[in-house]
């Protein structure tokens, strides 16, 4: 299968501490991917890089066979790469049907995005006129997702989808995240804790310390988490 | 104890112990309180419940300035160096405040020159502090807090921007300091370093505490396995803790 | 019945304008971040260019209107966007207060020269003021105007915001502008459209007192700031609240106008004024209900840095400035001695800024109204024994900043800069135009009385200042000891306190200090500070004016601190002398004069370039100077000479001062001439005629090029095989 997205040695720094040392990674178009590690490995930097939000010191970012070093995070959402970060990404002080025309903006008309958002979520329907803030996390969640989808891309990168949702809620987003990836997206999913992610993912990557330290099919990988958290 | 930001729980009736001379560990994922709780016995935060006691004494209605002058020191996950200042300057003016309100005769610039050597500050002693790389900058602030001479220190991920050599200093610097009758409570990412020199680890879920134990316990709690790898339980789609997480959504 | 429904429609159409100004600047703030304190002074000149075209040049109203409102004003905006504030992204919020403090002054400036003040303009309201009657009340049609625009605002913003792709996208970006972009918004073309829109708001509220009003620039600037306490009430960025604010406000101001006169004691001639000061009131006291914000650790990264100046540089620099004074002072015409002790008053009040800005990182926009006390205090406490007057001075002023202080105490940016501005607003509308009271009976308060008083002299054991460069040399010394006190500050435990307190106040209190206490007495000792300033100040003009001490003469000594580098002793120094050259160089060249008031605007503006301020850079640049033993010696026995040609009237008083600065000017290049540069690897690669180091770019000049040089250079500059080819 091709690659829809490769990273090459990679290296990245803030200020004078060195982030990234060389990751070398890639998604195969339609696969779900998932990055794992424990926190200060360089997982979100490793997303930062790729979305353009992060200039790298030093290696490639090839989309779709293109290399976009340097490209304005701007641009790469138009040509369909979509970072859903850390922290549900939403805005606060809008409502779910601003979000929509927010997605809408660029591509799709609005009819066309609410069907996408809101057949695959219809949760958000009942809440169309409600902020965003006053959504329970897994609604935020769901919203980050929906507008990410609205925008059709054919990279979706979700940085810690389960952060401080409950593991039932996380559950079914994922069920969601392998629906989308039936349908063509690739997904990368950059997450610290494990299991339910390993569930739907196609490939696993494991990093420690700025640098990928194993890739492999989720059941190859089990055994070396433990590791790589507990330092056992 | 107790935090709600607008409506959600960051910290759920934790209870934490530390006790001199040891290491208390605090561990748990991204967003699960650590943080919070440490403004919370600082006094950078109030709870909505519960309350902080330092040697039988209750600091909950005290301002952050009193709790210092009572023993709690304390560094910052995201650093807050005084960047335009000196290495040197910004230990001074903790041992310079701490005179002020310590009446002991103890000299300002006694107490500096003791924690510029202890912490091993003294060849970059005249370098600004907002130069510095994080590892270095952690080294600091460790040496502002101790240059209050508190009783307890707390540390707010010490380790994140450090080089694997400066974690395995860092550390030995608490052991060292933790035998000298310091109560150290340590919140880190790094669970290795956690394991190797912590006396007693917390582990907090969404703003609970789910286990307590030495790190040999820690490591084989079921609850704590769970929470970091998922349970085995949940891959038969049976819900584990319901009751606890259902509130969230 | 009919009196409340009259002053009810005032107190609306009031309530619209301020509520179309203050949502101009809710949606500028909110978009960009950027605490727009010349809004203002942007609709002043809005409402003057509806002037011109409308009752100047005669034309239609309609026609001028959309001119100013739909081409001039949001073209201004666009320009101030992609000129000015856009580069501002990233800088600490005291750079952005200070840049569009600049913007306010500059404008003011700006149309004091376009349009003469003091001149008669004619104008009329809306439909040449023409009225009807809704239930038996007259209403004019330009009030029923003001409402109806208003609400238009309401709606029209309202739709942009909600209904509008670019007003949401504008919406996301306030909440986070990175994730918006994720999204594919372009926040600059947010930025752009709410800076043309705020304009364009700020424009409409002018033309809207037009008529009203009588056109003068300062005092129109000002009115726009009373919607700053809509806009605030509104917390800057709930536009209904600031409709709500807006109501308050303009009610309220009315209903003071109209009934205060029935309640008998509200009607003592000291509450006469205090109508115009109700908004900066409620600014104020708004201010300090505002919910408190958390100990914030590290908001932006400051990128200013000032440096501690060592023990003998602060000596070595108030020595050469109090001799420098002598015997400048000596060569200068009566006039002019006074403009030079001018200047060091104007040093002594900038002085203040440097501990309670500079250090502790607080902005405060009263210091000149200190300074007033300071001189009201000297005018009625001094006339027996001025030392009394001096020090009862200092002290009663550092009592009212340590007053003001505490309730602003938890105040801090954007907001401490409206609470102190508002306070001088406060003290200028109001507090200075009292006649004397007693308090509880039991002392007299006196101020101003309603006009000017006269301050005396200074007399120190029997030395009189009465001469104007006795005048002159006193403000030099107490500059030089206020300097010197400044430095010491900055070197001890207080000054680091301060230090740490700018950099991080969660820190701060976690390592015991008591930050009320820290705060309350930086702000003492500025106000005090500025007092002693003011006495002094007062003393040098004999007679003083509410004038003297105003709101936006104060602008300017602020400005010129902040270029200058307010950290620094020498930033204060700088603010005096650019005061006081501001005020002589129109006698020099006339045709300068209207430009004047605009230049201190232009210095700020620019500042957004170099945070730490001018005398920072020259420090820098005299570096080489002060290594150089030969060089410092040259520069002294240069100028030591020049004097001499000067005192036998060999050369003329501008010949001297222009020499001088060529002199100074030019010391840095002799010392690096002189091999000032040892340290520097570049420096020491040819070596001159006497065995001295030369540096690289100074070879050729002072000593023919040869191959080893063009070698060396090749090499530094990292061409390598040109070297080779060279020789080859």
């Amino acid at each position: 299968m091709e690659n829809l997205l490769e990273l090459r040695d990679i290296h990245a720094a803030y200020d004078q501490i060195q982030v990234l040392n060389g990751v070398d990674l890639a998604v195969p178009a339609g696969s779900v991917f998932a990055l794992l590690g424990a926190n200060g490995a360089g997982k979100t930097t490793t997303l930062r890089v790729i979305a353009g939000l992060h200039q790298p010191t030093s290696g490639e970012v090839v989309v779709a066979g293109r290399c976009v070093n340097g490209a304005h995070p701007e641009e790469l959402a138009r040509r369909g790469l979509c970072l859903i970060p850390e922290g549900r990404g939403i805005f606060p002080n809008l409502t779910v049907m601003e979000h929509l025309r927010m997605a809408a903006r660029s591509r799709l008309p609005l009819a066309e995005v609410e069907a996408i958002a809101f057949d695959r979520f219809p949760r958000l329907a009942e809440r169309r006129h409600q902020m965003a803030g006053t959504l329970s996390g897994g609604e935020q969640q769901m919203l980050a997702m929906a507008r990410g989808l609205a925008t059709k891309p054919a990279l979706l990168l979700l940085d810690e989808l389960s952060m401080g949702l409950a593991p039932l809620v996380v559950e079914s987003l994922y069920e969601v995240v392998a629906q989308i990836a039936s349908e063509g997206v690739s997904i990368l999913v950059v997450e610290q804790i494990a299991q339910t992610v390993l569930k739907v993912a196609d490939y696993a990557a494991v990093m420690v310390h700025g640098k990928v330290a194993k890739v492999g099919r989720p059941a190859d990988l089990e055994g070396e988490l433990s590791a790589a958290y507990f330092g056992t | 104890m107790t935090v709600r930001f607008g409506g959600k729980v960051a910290v759920d009736e934790a209870s934490l112990v530390a006790e001199p001379g040891r290491i208390t560990g605090l561990i748990g994922a991204n967003g699960a309180g650590k943080t919070t709780l440490f403004n919370v016995v600082t006094g950078l935060l109030a709870p909505d419940a519960g309350e902080v006691v330092l040697d039988g004494r209750d600091l909950t209605r005290l301002p952050p300035y009193k709790r210092a002058r009572l023993g709690l020191a304390r560094t910052f996950q995201r650093l807050e160096l005084l960047g335009t200042m000196t290495v040197r300057e910004n230990i001074a003016v903790a041992a310079e405040t701490r005179r002020g309100w310590a009446r002991d005769g103890v000299r300002p610039a006694r107490v500096v020159d003791a924690v510029l050597d202890r912490i091993g500050l003294r060849d970059i002693a005249d370098v600004r502090a907002d130069t510095l790389p994080t590892g270095i900058a952690r080294l600091v602030e460790l040496a502002r807090a101790l240059a209050t001479k508190p009783e307890v220190l707390l540390l707010d991920e010490p380790a994140s921007g450090q080089t694997e050599q400066e974690t395995e200093k860092f550390g030995s610097m608490l052991q060292v300091l933790a035998g000298e009758g310091m109560t150290v409570v340590l919140v880190e990412h790094d669970v290795p370093l956690v394991m190797a020199i912590c006396d007693v680890v917390h582990v907090l879920d969404f703003g609970r505490i789910i286990a307590v134990g030495t790190p040999e316990e820690i490591r084989h709690d079921a609850n704590v396995i769970a929470a970091y790898l998922g349970s085995p339980e949940q891959r038969d789609g049976e819900p584990s803790g319901a009751a606890r997480h259902s509130r969230c959504l | 019945m009919d009196k409340l429904l009259t002053f009810s429609i005032t107190g609306l159409s009031l309530a619209a304008i301020y509520a179309i100004g203050a949502s101009g600047l809710v949606l500028t703030y909110t978009t960009t971040g950027i605490f727009n304190f010349a809004h203002g002074a942007i609709g002043m000149i809005g409402a003057f260019a509806y002037w011109q075209l409308r009752f100047d040049w005669g034309w239609p109203a309609p026609i001028a209107l959309a001119v100013v409102l739909v081409v001039m004003a949001p073209l201004f905006g666009v320009f101030l966007e992609a000129v000015i504030m856009r580069s501002l992204e990233g800088t600490s919020d005291a750079t952005k207060l200070v840049v569009s403090i600049s913007l306010l002054s500059g404008l003011i400036g700006l149309a004091n020269w376009i349009w003469q003040p003091g001149v008669q303009r004619p104008t009329s309201r809306f439909f040449q003021g023409s009225k009807f009657t809704v239930f038996g009340v007259f209403v004019s049609w330009h009030e029923a105007t003001a409402l109806l625009l208003a609400v238009g605002v309401a709606l029209a913003l309202r739709f942009l915001l909600h209904r509008t792709g670019i007003g949401i996208a504008m919406r996301a970006a306030v909440d986070d502008r990175d994730l918006a972009m994720l999204n594919g918004a372009r926040p600059n073309r947010g930025s752009m459209l709410a800076w043309a829109l705020g304009c364009s708001l700020a424009a409409l509220s002018g033309i809207l007192f037009v008529g009203t009003l009588g056109l003068e620039a300062g005092v129109l600037a000002l009115l726009i700031v009373n919607a700053y306490a809509a806009a605030i009430v509104g917390r800057l960025r709930s536009l209904p609240l600031t409709f709500v604010g807006a109501l308050i406000l303009g009610l309220g101001e009315a209903y003071w106008q109209g009934y205060r006169a029935d309640v008998s004691f509200l009607s003592g001639s000291n509450l006469s004024t205090f109508g115009s000061a109700i908004p900066v009131m409620i600014l104020f006291a708004v201010l300090l209900v505002l919910p408190n914000p958390r100990l914030k650790g590290r908001a932006a990264r400051s990128r200013e840095f000032f440096a501690a100046p060592s023990r003998g540089a602060a000596l070595a620099f108030s020595g050469v400035m109090v001799v420098g004074a002598y015997v400048i002072s000596g060569f200068m015409t009566r006039a002019h001695q006074i403009d030079l002790a001018e200047a060091f008053a104007f040093a002594i009040i900038a002085l203040s800024f440097v501990p309670l800005v500079g250090m502790a990182g607080r902005v405060s926009l009263c210091q000149l109204s200190f300074a007033g006390i300071g001189a009201v205090t000297m005018a009625h406490l001094g006339n027996e024994n001025s030392l009394r007057g001096l020090v009862a001075a200092v002290v009663i002023t550092a009592a009212v900043g340590a007053l003001v202080a505490l309730p602003a105490l938890r105040l801090s940016g954007i907001y401490l800069a409206l609470a102190t501005a508002a306070f001088a607003v406060a003290l200028d509308r109001w507090v200075f135009q009292l006649r004397s009271f007693e308090v509880f009976g039991l002392f007299p308060v006196k101020f101003f009385e309603a006009g000017s008083v006269s301050v005396n002299r200074v007399e120190v054991g029997g030395i009189s200042t009465a001469s104007p460069r006795a005048q002159a040399m006193l403000l030099s010394i107490v500059f030089a000891l206020l300097a010197l006190f400044v430095t010491w500050i900055r070197r001890n435990a207080f000054g680091r306190r301060l230090l740490a307190l700018k950099e991080s106040e969660a820190a701060c209190a976690t390592f015991g200090m008591n930050l009320t206490l820290a705060k309350l007495t930086v702000f003492a000792l500025a106000a005090g500070i500025a007092g002693l300033g003011g006495a002094l100040y007062g003393g040098l003009l004999q007679s003083v004016n509410p004038g003297h001490f105003s709101f936006v003469t104060g602008l300017p000594v602020f400005m010129l601190a902040v270029v200058g580098g307010i950290g620094s002793v020498g930033g204060a120094l700088n603010a005096g002398i650019g005061l006081a050259t501001l005020a002589v160089i129109p006698n020099l060249i006339p045709a300068l004069e209207k430009v004047m008031p605009v230049m201190p605007g232009l210095v700020g503006i620019g500042l957004g370039r170099n945070p730490s301020g001018g005398v920072q850079k020259m420090t820098e640049a005299f570096a080489p100077v002060r290594r150089s033993p030969r060089a410092l010696l040259a520069l002294t026995g240069a100028l030591a000479l020049l004097t001499v040609l000067r005192s036998i009237d060999v050369i003329g008083n501008w010949p001297y001062v222009l020499l001088a600065m060529a002199v100074a000017f030019a010391s840095p290049l002799v010392a690096t001439t002189l091999g000032g540069r040892g340290s520097d690897p570049a420096a020491g690669e040819g070596a001159g005629e006497d065995g001295e180091p030369i540096a690289l770019e100074w070879v050729g000049l002072l000593r023919p090029f040869t191959d080893d040089d063009r070698k060396s250079m090749d090499l530094s500059l990292g061409h390598s095989s040109g070297v080779s080819r060279g020789t080859a």
